[in-house]
This record gives C-alpha cells, structure tokens and sequence, in this order.
C-alpha cells in the first residue's frame, strides 16, 4: 500500500492559480502529497515555489480572489475538505492546526494573548459548551505544555510584551488548544534566534510526539528537514519534483533539482547557503507547460518543457517526476 | 505607569497652550483699530464717560500691565465685563457654550458611529459598486461646506417637507427642563421630560448633520483604508485558521485595531467642527457659542473675545486629552510602553 492511500492528510492533484490584472498565475500544478498518521513530513523549495499557497489552501485562508482553487482534492480523515461548507467545514478544519512563520506579525497587537487563546479554546470546542472557568484553565494548562513561563500572567500581557520564542510558543499554544491530529508549520523557526529555534523545535517535536500528532512542515532549512521529518516533498515552481524518506533523498536524490539543491548544501554542517542553483524561479505568467524546472535543469531533453512528467515510483517510497527516469516493475516491489 | 507621566506632559503642555493663546488674542484685540470704549457708549456718548470706561479698563497702560490687570482677574474667575452685553463674560459664556457643546457632541456621536459603519460597509463589499459610490459620495461631502449642507437640509426638510424645525433648541410650546448640564437632551432626560427630549432632538439633528458631514466623509475613507490594510494582516489569517468565525473577527479582532488612526484624527474633526459651528448656529438660529464670539468680535468686545477664544480653546484641548486616552485605551503599545 503506498502513502497516499493509509494517508490521515492527502492532497491530489491541487491546481492554485491567481487571476491578477497582468494575467493568470497558474502556481500550484498537481500538486499531490500525503501524510499519515504520526508522520513528519517536510515539504521543501526555494522561496516563491508555493508552500505558503499550498498552506492557505489547507487551513482556508486563500485569499479568494484573486486566488482561485482550479482543481483538485485535500482529504482529510476520509472526507475532501473542497467539498464541505459551514460547519462540517468548520469541524474538520478544527483538526488541522497552523503554526504559523512570523510570530511577531501572527499575533493580534492590541488584544491580551489570553483573549485570543481563549477565543480560539472557545470557538474549536464550540460543541463542548465550555464555561469561562474552564476555557481559562484549558489556557494555562496549555500555555504551560508548551513551556512559556508564568502562564497565568502571561495570559494578560500584550504580545509587544514577550520576545518572538515566547510568541512563538503561544501561537503553538493556541494550535495545540484545538486538540488537532495534524499540524502544519510553515517556516516555524526561521524569524526566531539560532538559540531559540532548536528550543522551539526540541518543543514542537515533544508536543508532537505525547500528542501523537502528524506535522508537515514547510520549509527551505535542509538541515532542520534531515534532523527533523520523516519523509519529504520537494516542490519546484508549484509542481512535486520528487518524494521519498529523508533518508533515501539524502542519500540518493533523483531530480536533478534535488541534486542540485544537495550539492550547494555544505556537506558537514547541513545547514548553509541553499539553493546555489544557478537561474531563478520562472515567471509564473510564462511557466513552461512541461517541466517547469526545464529552463535551468542541465539534462533537459526535447520533452521536457512541452510535457509534464507523472511522478513514477522508483523503489520503496521514493519517487520522482522527471522524464530522466521509466518505472520500472522489478524497483517497485510494493505496487499494486 | 509611563502613561499616567505621558499624560501629565499633556497637561502641561496644555496650559503652556492655554497661557500662549491667551496672550495672543489679547494682543491682537487691542492692536486692531478702533475704540471699544467708543463702539461700547455709541456715538453720542460723552468724551469723558467714554475716558472714564477707559480707565476703568485699564486701556491707557502699556500691554504688559493690561495683560496683568486681567490675568489677576482671570485667576480669580473673572473674565471681565462684555462691554456689548454688560453682564460677566463668564455668565455670558456659560449661557452659550452648552448649547455649542451639545451641538458638537452630537455632531461628533453622529460622525464616529456613522464613519465606523461606512468604513465597515466599505470593506465588507471593497472594490464594488458599493464601496465605488461610498467613495464618490464621501469625495463630494468632504468638499462641500457645512453652512451648505446647513441650508440645503433646512431647505428640504424644514422649508418643503416640514418634518423638522428650522430654527433654535426647543419649541416656544414646550416646557424646558430645569437647567442642570445646560444641554437641553442630557436635562431633559434627567428630569424625565421625554416631550422636551424628543422636541430638542428634533432641534439639533440637522444642524448636528450639517456639522459632522465634512469630517464623516474623511474619516468614513480612514476607517475604510486601515481596516482593508488590516484585513490583510497575517494576525487575521491566523485567527481565521485558528477556527475564530468571521462575525467575531470582524467586529473584535479587525475593528479594534482599525480604529487607532480614525480615532486619533478626531481631535481634529472637533477643532473644524468648532471652527464651522459659526455658520451652521447662524443657519439654524442655534444660541451658540459661536455666535456669541462673532458678534463680540464685530463689536470689538475685547474680554468677550478673549474670554470665547480661550474657553473654546480649553475645549478644544480637553478633548484632544480624551482623545489620547481612547487611543491609549484602544492601543496597548501606547499605553504600556
Ligand atoms: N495573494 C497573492 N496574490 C498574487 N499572487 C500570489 C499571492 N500569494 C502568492 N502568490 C504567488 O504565488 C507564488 C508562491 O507564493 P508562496 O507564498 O506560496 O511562496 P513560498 O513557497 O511560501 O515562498 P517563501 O519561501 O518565500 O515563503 C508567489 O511567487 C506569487 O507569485
Ligand atoms: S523533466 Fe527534464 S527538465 Fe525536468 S528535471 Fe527532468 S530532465 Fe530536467
Ligand atoms: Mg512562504
């Protein structure tokens, strides 16, 4: 059985585009990923390529227009969220919670951090009918997992009034409030200090592990993915190149945009200039129809630009989508 | 802590204020031309009954002294003598302010709530006809005066729909309420007379319409513009992942904050609405303050003047201390930092 089918999480074939004044964008192409239950997964690419879209579109806050969700399916627990409305919308969406990128801007500036907490305690348990009483002790207890000092103090201070880890802590907090199965991070540490960021991570992955939680997080640190997640996806101008565990990708990438990304990765330190790839990330206005890499891959043949790669299965969970690479049935011991 | 020490510098700041403005309207009403002991007795009053009021003025001394003369007075509560109306300037003015006050209040209450219900509307539907005929409407009411406004409204709905009255506070047929505050709505409630609340409400509506329409249409565009701005904020997103339900992001997490910058721009509403007070008293026949001022500055009434000047300045600069504490209320970093 593949990943996609045992999945808690999927998304098949999402196409994003946005409809701006110059032209339609066309960001996200296909793009399919899965998580399952208790998974960490990693979904990688320079700046530009789509994480964040790929995120909005999951936890519902797409800016609609312009953006607009072509196709495509995001199932979550057996039903696709793309269908549901109010509610049931509502419901389900409660199970996924968002660890967001930049603490300092994620935080309302002129409410207490326990008026938001508590909000947010209130609004996921909405079914539970909780009094004040117990919103306010589910705060603390939760302001108190996640390590921020002082919780009940800390439930009256102002975000201007804590420093960007405790932020930090309390919007994990507040995902963490809602009681959800699956987290999604997007660049969680990277406006944090070095220092703070192993704290927030060493925290975020108790969390995940007594909660027993599945995370997928986005993020261009390699290092933090080879330390941190068990399976990754790569994406590249708003199409999967390749996916496979952590390990495997390390130890034998395929698409020649994961080569390239792993080779200007100082090879010791695992952390370092990314991305020394030479070329941009193409206009999405002009992306070729094919292979959207094409334009600065150095094996591209004549198929490439004109003709999308489906992503085949190289062995075990590895797969890749580049015309480099034929299925082939005796690699692929698990199919059917 | 810091506040309470922000809000001390403010004090003082506004009597330096006070003290500033007080010396130079005393100044420019005695340098303008003209004898205001003549204009006060008439043409045909005696050459030493009109030195005799001099004196008693302390006209003849150099400005220093005069001005001493009078802050001694001052401190003591005394404005002087209105040498129009010949009663206390300080009676005179606490005759008209309240009625001017109660005009601007209204003008104002009509103003914030309006201006947060526009911007509201505005952002609910931005980028469509709605928000597109808001701006068109709001562009035309910022450009168009008050007094114009005054006597369009009057025109219509006193003139040709007879459905409000045109002129004064109360009816001549209805009983005024006891004088406690001096506005008539406020006494009116107090002593339970609802006739004469809901005559003075008639009264004051359309010139308090007139009043706020200007900086309504501004602010309406302000408040419209910082809620679109903090409508794309990452903190809203956020709220909306975390499951929080658009009506309770709208009305709490978005408008709070969206209120700093219209709020902050009202102590400058209420400084022009004081400054168009004038006209719109004049169309609407309000016994305001205004007037009074006008009328003493024709006839060269100088304690008059320098007593309406200086009380609509202490107004003016009470209010923009209230204003700092709702910003201060509505902004955390303001008040904490
Ligand atoms: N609101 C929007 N309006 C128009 N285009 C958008 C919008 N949001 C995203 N895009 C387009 O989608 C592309 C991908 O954006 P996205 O934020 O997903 O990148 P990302 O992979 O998260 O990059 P980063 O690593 O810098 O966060 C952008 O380059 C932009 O062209
Ligand atoms: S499909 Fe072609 S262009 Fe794309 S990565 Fe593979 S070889 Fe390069
Ligand atoms: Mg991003």
């Amino acid at each position: 059985m593949t990943a996609e089918e045992r999945a808690l999480f999927k998304i098949r074939n999402l196409c994003v585009a946005f409809d701006l004044f110059r032209g339609t964008l066309p960001v996200l192409d296909h793009v399919s990923l899965a998580v399952r239950r208790g998974e960490k997964i990693g979904l990688v690419g320079e700046t530009g390529c789509g994480k964040s879209v790929t995120m909005k579109v999951v936890v519902g806050i797409l800016p609609i227009p312009p953006g607009r969700i072509a196709s495509g399916e995001i199932w979550f627990d057996g039903t696709n969220i793309l269908s549901l409305h109010g509610g049931r919308l509502q419901d389900v969406r409660g199970r996924i919670g968002l660890i967001p990128q930049d603490p300092s801007a994620s935080l309302n500036p002129v409410f207490q951090v326990g008026t938001q907490l508590r909000d947010a305690i209130r609004y996921s348990h909405r079914h539970r009918n909780l009094s004040a009483k117990e919103i306010r002790r589910l705060a603390i207890d939760v302001l108190a997992e996640v390590g921020l000092p002082d919780p009940v103090r800390n439930l009256s201070n102002y975000p201007f009034q804590l420093s960007g880890g405790m932020k930090q802590r309390v919007l994990i907090a507040m995902a963490l409030a809602a009681n959800p199965e699956l987290l999604i991070a997007d660049e969680p540490t990277t406006a944090l200090d070095v220092t703070i960021q192993e704290q927030v991570l060493r925290l975020m992955r108790e969390a995940i592990d007594r909660r027993n939680l599945s995370i997928l997080i986005i993020t261009h640190n390699l290092g933090l993915i080879r330390e941190f997640t068990d399976r990754v996806y790569i994406m590249y101008a708003g199409q999967i190149g390749e996916t496979g565990s952590t390990r495997d990708l390390f130890n034998r990438p395929l698409h020649p945009y994961t080569k390239g990304l792993l080779a200007s990765v100082p090879k010791l330190t695992g952390e370092g200039v990314p991305f020394g790839i030479p070329g941009t990330v193409p206009d999405y206005l002009n992306a070729p129809s094919g292979c959207r890499f094409s334009p600065r891959c150095d094996r591209t043949t004549e198929v490439c630009a004109s003709c999308r790669p489906e992503m085949i299965l190289i062995e075990g969970e590895h797969r890749v989508a580049c015309h480099l690479y034929k299925e082939e049935q005796e690699d692929d011991p698990q199919a059917g | 802590m810091e506040f309470m020490s922000f809000l001390v510098r403010r004090v003082a700041y506004s009597i330096f204020v006070l003290i500033g403005l007080s010396m130079l309207i005393f100044t420019i009403v005695r340098v303008m031309p003209g004898d205001p002991a003549r204009l006060a007795l008439g043409a045909r009053a005696t050459k030493e009954a009109v030195q005799e009021l001099r004196d008693r003025m302390h006209l003849d001394e150099s400005l220093p002294v005069q001005y001493y003369h009078w802050v001694k007075d001052v401190l003591q509560g005394k404005l002087g003598i209105s040498l129009w109306t010949r009663r206390e300037v300080s009676i005179d003015i606490s005759r008209f302010l309240p009625a001017t006050l109660e005009l601007v209040l209204f003008a104002a209450l009509i103003e914030a709530d309006v201006r947060i219900l526009l911007g509201v509307i505005g952002t609910r539907y931005r980028n469509t006809w709605v928000d597109n005929t808001l701006r068109v409407g709001t562009y035309f009411a910022v450009a168009t005066p008050a007094f114009v406004v005054a006597i369009f409204l009057s025109l219509i709905f006193g003139y040709m729909l007879k459905v409000l009255p045109i002129v004064g506070r109360l009816d001549p047929s209805v009983v005024a309420p006891p004088v406690r505050t001096g506005l008539i709505t406020v006494d009116a409630l107090i002593s339970g007379n609802f006739t004469a609340f809901i005559d003075a409400l008639k009264h004051i509506i359309m010139p308090a319409i007139a009043l706020s329409l200007g900086g309504m249409a501004q602010d309406a565009r302000i408040t419209r513009s910082s809620m679109s701005d903090n409508l794309l904020k990452e903190y809203i997103a956020v709220e909306r992942a975390q499951g929080i339900p658009p009506r309770v992001i709208n009305l709490k997490y978005l408008l709070k904050p969206s209120l700093i910058a219209p709020v902050s721009v009202l102590g400058l509403d209420i400084a022009s609405m004081l400054g168009n007070a004038f006209m719109v008293e004049l169309v609407f026949g309000w016994p305001g303050l205004s007037q009074y001022g006008v009328e003493a500055a024709l006839r060269k009434d100088l304690n008059a003047v320098t007593g309406v000047v200086l009380v609509i300045g202490l107004v003016y600069l009470t209010i923009n201390i209230l204003v700092d504490i709702t910003v201060a209320y509505l902004d955390p970093r303001v008040r904490l930092r």
